[in-house]
Order: C-alpha cells, then sequence, then structure tokens
C-alpha cells in the first residue's frame, strides 16, 4: 500500500470515529491554547510593566530627602525636606550625569473662564523635558529664564485642557488661567501619552519650579532631584557622583547615615520584574496543569479505545494488512490529530490572549517557546499513546488481536 | 492444494498445557467443499486459524499450494491472508461505522488495488451476495445475515484460491443461514475450494465431504452420499443485476 493510500486510510479512519477524534483533538486543544494564552497574557503584563517604569525617564535616579532603608523607627523617604535649590545646582552635568532637575509640587485649583478642574502642578526646571522625555504639541516648554524670572508661566497636559475647555483641540496658548487665584499664561501643551491614573503626565501643569515654590507652596522646598545619568552604564557612577556630593554639601560625617535618598529606576524595574515573574510562573503553572490535564485527557482516549482499536487491527491484518501498513496508518492518524488540534489550539491561544490583552488594554506577546513546549508536549502524548498500542497490537497474531479484550 | 502434516497446537496456560490440535493430518483438493464437524471444544476452530495462517501451529507442516506456511512469519504471512485466503468469520468481524463496500473493499486496499478498480470489484463482489442494494450501509444498519454476506464478499472479492469460515450461520436462523449456504454452494459451483465449520448437520449437508474431529485429532472423514442443494432466490436477485 502507498502512502497516499495510507493517508487516505487514517482520514477515513479517523473521519469514522468523530467523536474519538474530537476528544482527543479537545485535550490538545485545551492544553495548548491555555499555555500560549497564560503565557502570553504573563509576558504581556511584564512588557507592560516595564514600559511603564522605563517611561517614567530613561535612566532616571531620583533623589528624595530622608532614608530609604529606614528600619523601625526612622522616617521614610521624603520624611522631612532636606533638599534645597542649591542640592540641584551643585550636582553637576558631565559624563555620567546627562540632566538634573529639582522638582516641587502641589495640588491645586485651576480655573480658566467657566471651566475648572483640580490637578498637580509640578514646579521644575528645563532640564525636566530631557529627563522625562516631554514632548511638546505645541507652544514651548519652560525654559531657564523662566525659573530665573520667576515667570507665572504653564505648560499644561491635554487632560487638563479637556477638563478645562472641554475639548483637547481647544486654543489655550496665551491664555490665562488661575492656579489657586494666582494667574499663569499657558505657553504651551504636552502631547498626549496614553498614561491614566495617578500622575498621569497628561493631567499635569508643569511650572517654573521658583514661581511654584514662592506663590502655591510658600516655602523654598525640594520635593526630589530627578537626574538622568548619560547612559545605562552610567547609572552607578551618576549614583555615587550624587552620594559625594550631597554627602558634602549636607555635611554628613562618613559612617553616619545620609539624609537623602538615591532611587535607580533599574532598582524599581529589578522589584517589578520580581513581581511580574512570579505572576508569569503563576499562570504558566496553572497553563502546565490544563497542558497536564489535556493529555491525561488525550491519553484517557487512546487508552479506553485500546479494545476496539486492538480488535480492528486484529481485522486489518486478518486480511493482509502488514505491520508497517497498521502502524503507518495509526501514526499519520495521530499526527493529523495533533496537528489539528495544536493548530486550533494555538489560534485559540492566540485569539485568548489577544481578547485578555484588549480587555486589559495591554499588549499581550506570545512566546514560541511557549508555542513548541505546549504543542510538543501535546503531540508527544498523542503520538506516544496513539501509536505504542497500535505497534503492540500490530505485533500480535492476528488471532490473538481479533479476541483482545 | 491443502496438506496438514502432524499439525500440533498446544496452548500453555501457567502449568497447564492444553493441546488444541495433537497431531492433524489433512489433504484437501483443489474445487473441495468441506465441512468440519466435532463437539465444542475439539479444536475445529484452532485448525480452521492455522489453515487461515491467522494463528501459527506449535509443531508441523502446512503446505498451501505447495508451499511451507507454518514456518512463514510476520509480513509473509500477511501477504498470502490477502492472496491466498478469504477469511469469514462466526462473529462477522467487519469494520464497525465503515460503510459495507469500504469494508468489501479493505483486502483490495492492502494488495494495492487502484482505488478505481476496487470500487467496481467490490459492487460486483456485493451484487453477488445480493447485497447490491446495500452497498453503502454500515454493519448495524444491517441484519446478521446480511452482515455475514458483506464478510463473504469481503473474503471472496481477492479471488482467493480458498475460502475458509468458521461457523458461518452460527449466528443465523434458518433461513439466513441457507442463504448464505446458497451463496457458498454457488461459489464451489464456479470452482472455489471452500472449508467451513458447521455444529449442525443439516448445514454440513449442504457440502461435500465432512471431516470429523475430536479431542484434537480427526476421527472420520466422510462423502456426502445426498448433497442437499440451497434455495437460491437471493443470489438469482443479485446475479440478474
Ligand atoms: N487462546 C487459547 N488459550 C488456551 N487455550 C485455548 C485457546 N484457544 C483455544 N483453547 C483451547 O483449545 C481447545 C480447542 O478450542 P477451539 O476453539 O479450537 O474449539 P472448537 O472446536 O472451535 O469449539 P467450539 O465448537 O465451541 O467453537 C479448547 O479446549 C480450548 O479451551
Ligand atoms: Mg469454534
Amino acid at each position: 500500500m502507498n502512502f497516499f493510500e495510507s493517508i487516505r486510510v487514517s482520514l477515513r479512519a479517523l473521519r469514522a470515529n468523530k467523536l474519538r477524534s474530537a476528544l482527543t483533538m479537545l485535550g490538545m486543544i485545551i492544553g495548548v491554547a491555555a499555555v500560549i494564552a497564560m503565557v502570553g497574557i504573563g509576558n504581556g503584563a511584564t512588557a507592560s510593566i516595564t514600559s511603564q517604569i522605563q517611561g517614567l525617564g530613561s535612566n532616571l535616579l531620583t533623589i528624595s530627602s530622608g532614608q530609604s532603608n529606614a528600619g523601625g523607627v526612622k522616617g521614610g523617604a521624603g520624611s522631612s525636606n532636606t533638599l534645597t535649590m542649591a542640592d540641584a545646582d551643585k550636582i553637576e552635568v558631565g559624563t555620567a550625569i546627562k540632566a538634573v532637575a529639582p522638582v516641587s509640587s502641589a495640588s491645586a485649583q485651576v480655573v480658566a473662564g467657566s471651566g475648572n478642574t483640580s490637578t498637580t502642578i509640578t514646579g521644575t526646571t528645563q532640564d525636566y523635558q530631557i529627563i522625562k522625555n516631554v514632548s511638546i504639541a505645541s507652544g514651548r516648554f519652560i525654559t531657564t529664564a523662566d525659573v530665573d524670572s520667576d515667570a507665572r508661566v504653564a505648560v499644561v497636559g491635554p487632560t487638563v485642557v479637556t477638563n478645562l475647555l472641554g475639548d483637547a483641540n481647544a486654543t489655550i496658548i496665551g491664555k490665562t488661567i488661575k492656579i489657586n487665584n494666582v494667574p499663569f499664561q499657558v505657553i504651551g501643551v504636552t502631547t498626549a501619552t496614553g498614561s491614566t491614573g495617578f500622575q498621569s503626565s497628561d493631567d499635569m501643569i508643569t511650572a517654573p519650579i521658583s514661581t511654584v515654590q514662592e506663590r502655591l507652596i510658600g516655602k523654598k522646598t525640594v520635593r526630589s532631584i530627578l537626574v538622568s545619568a548619560t547612559s545605562a552604564d552610567f547609572m552607578q557612577q551618576a549614583q555615587d557622583q550624587i552620594t559625594v556630593t550631597l554627602e558634602e554639601t549636607h555635611k554628613i560625617p562618613t559612617g553616619k547615615p545620609d539624609d537623602f535618598t538615591v532611587q535607580n529606576q533599574a532598582d524599581i524595574l529589578a522589584s517589578m520584574q520580581g513581581v511580574t515573574q512570579t505572576l508569569t510562573m503563576l499562570l504558566g503553572g496553572i497553563a502546565g496543569i490544563s497542558l497536564l490535564v489535556g493529555g491525561i485527557g488525550i491519553m484517557n482516549i487512546m487508552l479506553v479505545s485500546v479494545t476496539e482499536r486492538t480488535r480492528e487491527i486484529g481485522i486489518r491484518k486478518a486480511i493482509g494488512a502488514k505491520s508497517m501498513d497498521i502502524l503507518l496508518q495509526f501514526l499519520i492518524e495521530a499526527v493529523v490529530l495533533s496537528v489539528l488540534g495544536g493548530g486550533i489550539g494555538i489560534a485559540l491561544g492566540y485569539g485568548g490572549s489577544s481578547l485578555a490583552g484588549a480587555a486589559l488594554k495591554m499588549s499581550t506577546s506570545i512566546s514560541m517557546t511557549s508555542v513548541l513546549v505546549a504543542f510538543g508536549f501535546s503531540a508527544a502524548i498523542g503520538i506516544v499513546f496513539g501509536v505504542f498500542p497500535a505497534k503492540k497490537a500490530a505485533s500480535m497474531d492476528p488471532i490473538d488481536a481479533l479476541r483482545f479484550e | 492444494m491443502i496438506k496438514l502434516k502432524g499439525i500440533k497446537k498446544i496452548y500453555s496456560t501457567g502449568d497447564i498445557q492444553v493441546a488444541a490440535l495433537s497431531g492433524v493430518d489433512l489433504h484437501v483438493r483443489a474445487s473441495e467443499f468441506v465441512s468440519i464437524m466435532g463437539p465444542s471444544g475439539s479444536g475445529k476452530s484452532t485448525m480452521m486459524n492455522i489453515l487461515g495462517c491467522l494463528d501459527t501451529p506449535t509443531e508441523g507442516e502446512y503446505f498451501l499450494d505447495g508451499t511451507d506456511v507454518a514456518k512463514a512469519t510476520g509480513d509473509d504471512l500477511a501477504v498470502i491472508r490477502n492472496r491466498k485466503i478469504g477469511f469469514v468469520f462466526q462473529g462477522f468481524n467487519l469494520l464497525a461505522r465503515t460503510t459495507a463496500i469500504e469494508n468489501v473493499e479493505l483486502p483490495m486496499l492492502y494488495a494495492g488495488v487502484g482505488s478505481k478498480e476496487r470500487r467496481a470489484r467490490a459492487i460486483v463482489a456485493l451484487q453477488s451476495v445480493g447485497l447490491g442494494n446495500r452497498i453503502n450501509h454500515r454493519p448495524k444498519e444491517l441484519s446478521g445475515g446480511q452482515q455475514q454476506r458483506v464478510a463473504i464478499a469481503r473474503a471472496l472479492v481477492t479471488n482467493p484460491s480458498i475460502i475458509l469460515a468458521d461457523e458461518p450461520t452460527g449466528n443465523l436462523d434458518t433461513r439466513s443461514s441457507e442463504e448464505v449456504m446458497a451463496i457458498f454452494q454457488h461459489l464451489h459451483a464456479s470452482g472455489n475450494t471452500i472449508i467451513i465449520v458447521t455444529h449442525e448437520p443439516d448445514i454440513a449437508e449442504f457440502t461435500q465431504r465432512i471431516v470429523h474431529f475430536r479431542d484434537g485429532h480427526i476421527e472420520g472423514d466422510e462423502i456426502v452420499e445426498h448433497q442437499r442443494t440451497a434455495k437460491a432466490q437471493i443470489l438469482e436477485e443479485g446475479v440478474a443485476k
């Protein structure tokens, strides 16, 4: 019998046993789809958290007052205000440091004409634009001259424009808005970044730090200093430079704890990645169990049908099938089921993870490894448990196969 | 045609050894129509399975068309079963969920016959057993007698040297039994060699020669004096097509 005929025999056998074929495929589909979808969602979550953290600014170091490794009674970072404008000036831009921007912020009521909203006012300097990759949709960002002259100018986010004027595209540049009753002139609008929730860059007003301190906070305090390292490789050097400079300015004797903290973006990233990795592993674990359950399903169907199949093999052998004919038929059956079931599983897993991604507003990414592992595992089970009993039956005397119980 | 010399079949279950056949010598010439009779457990099925190359003897020689098939193994036996033997089982042994015509095509499939010829020959074979109008029925949609006729069509479709049938009428009522025997008589008349096993003396009287088995050996061998002729109504319907 030629190969082509073998394929036809296998397909006919699969069609003759629709329920068994469908159940075997179901096992494969569930296993494969679960693994692909779960790992896809896990990867997507990791990627989205990573990009959110990276979106905070590139190679960002954040200096805050107080200590971070505060155990017991000591206050946490930012618990006391020890940072000043002078500190920011002392940190010099050089090989390791690209930009430095002190930040003071306040929540305030903003009024423009009949519209009003409540938002965050971030007082900072020109370098903030570099550090945070702020992109300007129209107008300009604040400059050093604005800071030096305590200019009452403001750069607003698109959400603020919408909240105040009811339309994100309304002209606001040149208009005057009142922040806590202090008039500011709008000089620029930032590009929408799509970020939402707490401290969204779209729902924010940026103004010269000097003006914010004087008019809105009333104190010359600096909440934090943002520093951008020249590249990821210079993060450590930048951090060291900051520590040395500030210890000197703050006159902290060696061995005493610092009254400031330098937080590395990589540290945040690492700890968040730890969390997302756990998440991925958890999802992967659930998927693994589904795969196992699917595999057991396949195994069950295959083993339950051994009696019937052994008789079928007995009949085929009794009328002249050679062992090779039998093996080929069962191998092709198993391969066809695996490819079909696996294919549908991959498609469903892909669809499921895209759907979940859309629902959770994140982009999911399918890992090739998960596809291969899931597919390989179910296919292996399908083929082993499909072909192995067949191999045994094919080597029996036909009369024993016919009598098999 | 068929020559058995000292065929023994010994089953060992644990320590106990059962000799299902204890030295059988038999000679069947071409175009003979033989029935095998004997009490239950006397070794008739064991003998038929060996004749049909479904099982191998523990000892002895079996010449089929001059070749000693007792020494053949595995795929060689598969080829012999395919080319030379048509086997009809008591329990039909049709593939369930597979149509009558596909069942009949099966042996030709393994013989490497092309699909068009396969189909044509299967239809002819089914017509010759009076099932020309049932070719697309599945076994469970057919009566016992009809299933047995499909099995006979499957056995004769490859033009084997010999047709073997182990209690072909064992599960059938008198009418169906007679129909099946009519088909065998018809096949015999057209030159086929046929051996059947039966419990019923009436059925054996449709054949030419009766071999009596007892306790694994041949006890008697007689020629049927007054051979009966089975009514062949269905055949006439079938062949008329
Ligand atoms: N697979 C086997 N294992 C062990 N013993 C067996 C096996 N097959 C048959 N036997 C024994 O061989 C002997 C002959 O059995 P066989 O089936 O040939 O009898 P039979 O003449 O066909 O009987 P019946 O008329 O009931 O069909 C019996 O004693 C039976 O128990
Ligand atoms: Mg028997």
